[in-house]
């Protein structure tokens, strides 16, 4: 649709025809994506993205700020992977969490890894990620691999079945909340919060899920801590690749996109939410038009009126002053 | 004695004369349309951005849009975006910068990823043909609109979602903006990366703002505390649409608000105001500013 300003009548019709004409068509109900947040990583994203994909799940990957702006609220979003690693991507989300934290609200679902889970974002490591991360322990070889042993610490449905008791993940460091007396573990009480696994060593949490009261679901993976250069030992690219990893994080985006109340609710609703809208708008236009007519009409009825009344002033000159004036005596015959 | 009426040949054909040309005129007249229902009587804005930092004196930025209905409108809406320049981001690498600019834009990442995710039948896209000048140059554009992003977003996070995007192209160049559904960036606040002298950061970038209709006006200010009479700023109209109904001819209407920013976008900033009678649009400003 490319309406011109300036010829409103036309772009009007236009409407109300387009509008009529797709009245029959059906909006399809949108399909289930999850959205990966690139920041300054785009590769690893693409990593992230093609994990989830190998489920048949779509998936788009925001390469700019913009387009995670430009999406983040569409109905057909049911999953918001933020993995946040570059100080420029934290500028970012510190502006753009409240909109993640709404989404949440709304019974969105997230999954965050490393530094999502732990910087100060404006309380996105508090209230959709609630690990409050306040410092950082360390990775170590183990077996050949760079990073943590996750040994499993709480049963969830959905995540931890089939996946080993435990296994290790690559990664340089992880964040955890510390007091005055040593770790504090995580907390909400915004619902049900679960440790699924913890560090082998330190008990310090690994992954935690949390279903909120209201619905939405977040997942917590405070660790994942990799880096761009790749020969180093926790280079994303290991962590991608670790069979472990990869169907721990599968089953965390599948848990969280099953628990989107918004998505569900607003899937259900999209085609009459589109319809309403439409209508609206129409109903602008016809009110609109009828209105329009009306003046018209009324213009019309006053210029025919003032015509009408200059014809019968005309009559009465003609008749006053002229006609008398042409009267003359008829002479008499004969 | 009886009196004869002399008929005059020239009196008869004088009164057909008016006759016909009366009726002429009325016709003319009942046909006439009007070409636009609004008539544009004032629209000022600053040509250049100043953050409050930047200057040692409290820089005002005032903008200021003004018109009159040229006939009865029953509702009129004005749309503001507030877009920001940014290079744009291509799906594709080497795309030809001379394409037409419905080509060009799909080949950038956020209007393709909006356009393939937007599409539906009842709620489309919207896309205008614009023309806007800057030093004497003149831009002819397209700018595009997405309501759908709108529908689904909450309005106290205007600032935060990109709805609107302008691309503007001269003999050589293209000029690619990105933006909100609002009167200005970051009126409900949240600015980051600034420091704030104070250590108090403002509530919104918007310090005032004035609607008038005829003689009645809603007023809104973002300082604290509120003065008499004046509504929160979060009060103003949501994703920066004014709507007014049942418009009279000859009714004047004015959006009138202050900026005091303690951040300015880096590179040009683009106000496109459109002006919509009956749900069609019948103006489209576009306003650039350096």
């Amino acid at each position: 649709m490319r309406p011109m300003p300036g010829k409103t009548s036309a772009i009007g019709m236009c409407w109300l025809i387009t509008v009529t004409l797709f009245a029959a068509c059906r909006a399809e109900r949108p399909e289930p994506v999850v959205l990966v947040y690139a920041g300054r990583l785009p590769g690893y994203a693409d990593a992230l993205a093609a994990i989830i994909n190998e489920t048949g799940t779509r998936t788009i990957v925001a390469r700019s700020d913009s387009v995670m702006r430009a999406l983040a609220n569409l109905p057909q979003v049911r999953c918001i992977v933020v993995p946040a690693l570059n100080p420029s991507d934290f500028d970012f989300l510190r502006q753009f969490t409240p909109v993640l934290q709404r989404h949440f609200e709304e019974g969105g679902s997230l999954v965050g890894l490393s530094a999502a889970c732990s910087m100060e974002l404006k309380g996105l490591a508090t209230s959709v990620f609630p690990i409050r991360g306040n410092s950082t322990g360390k990775g170590k070889t183990i077996g050949g691999i760079y990073g943590s042993t996750y040994v499993l610490s709480e049963a969830l449905e959905g995540i931890t079945e089939g996946l080993p008791a435990s296994f290790v993940i690559t990664q340089s460091d992880y964040t955890y909340q510390s007091g005055a007396t040593g770790p504090i573990p995580p907390s909400s009480d915004l619902g049900r919060l679960s440790v699924l696994y913890r560090e082998e060593s330190t008990g310090i949490p690994m992954v935690v899920a949390l279903e909120r009261g209201g619905g939405g679901r977040s997942v917590s993976l405070p660790g994942c801590y990799v880096a761009v250069v790749e020969r180093l030992p926790f280079y994303w690219g290991k962590l991608v690749a670790q069979t472990e990893f990869r169907e721990l994080f599968r089953r965390c985006v599948a848990w969280a996109m099953a628990g989107s109340k918004r998505y569900d609710q607003l899937s259900q609703s999209w085609e009459e939410s589109l319809k309403a809208e439409a209508e609206r708008r129409s109903q602008i236009v016809e009110a609109g038009r009828q209105s329009q007519a009306k003046s018209r009409q009324r213009r019309l009825l006053i210029l025919v009126g003032l015509w009408a009344a200059g014809l019968v002033f005309q009559g009465f000159l003609v008749v006053r002053f002229i006609l008398p004036r042409m009267k003359r005596p008829i002479p008499a015959s004969g | 004695m009886r009196e004869r009426l002399r008929v005059d040949a020239s009196l008869v054909s004088i009164i057909l004369m008016v006759l016909i040309s009366s009726a002429l005129v009325v016709f003319t007249l009942a046909q006439e349309k009007i070409e636009s229902p609004v008539v544009v009587l004032k629209n000022v804005y600053p040509k250049k951005i100043y953050s409050e930092a930047s200057v040692t004196t409290k820089e005002r930025m005032d903008f200021s849009l003004s018109l009159a209905a040229r006939r009865d409108i029953k509702t009129l809406e004005i749309q503001y975006a507030t877009l920001v320049q940014v290079d744009p981001v291509f799906a594709a690498e080497g795309v030809d910068l001379k394409r037409p600019l419905p080509e060009l834009a799909r080949e950038i990442l956020p209007i393709r990823a909006l356009m393939d995710e937007t599409e539906n039948p009842y709620v489309p896209y919207e896309a205008f043909d614009v023309k806007a000048s800057w030093r004497n140059v003149t831009y002819d554009g397209l700018f595009l609109d997405f309501p759908l992003v709108r529908l689904y977003s909450n309005p106290k996070m205007s600032g935060q979602v990109y709805t609107s995007f302008l691309i503007l192209r001269n003999a050589t160049d293209i000029i690619y903006f990105e933006g909100i559904s609002d009167f200005f960036l970051n009126r409900f606040g949240g600015f980051v990366g600034v420091e704030f002298p104070g250590g108090k950061e403002p509530t919104s970038a918007i310090s005032s703002l004035e609607i008038h209709r005829n003689a009645d006006k809603a007023s809104f200010s973002s300082a604290q505390p509120l003065p008499e009479g004046r509504r929160e700023m979060a009060e103003a109209p949501d994703f920066g649409r004014v709507t007014f109904t049942d418009v009279l001819r000859y009714d004047t209407f004015s959006v009138d608000f202050t900026v005091e920013t303690p951040r300015r976008p880096a590179k040009m900033s683009a106000h496109v105001i459109r002006v919509i009678a009956d749900g069609s649009i019948c103006e489209i400003l576009v306003n650039l500013m350096e």
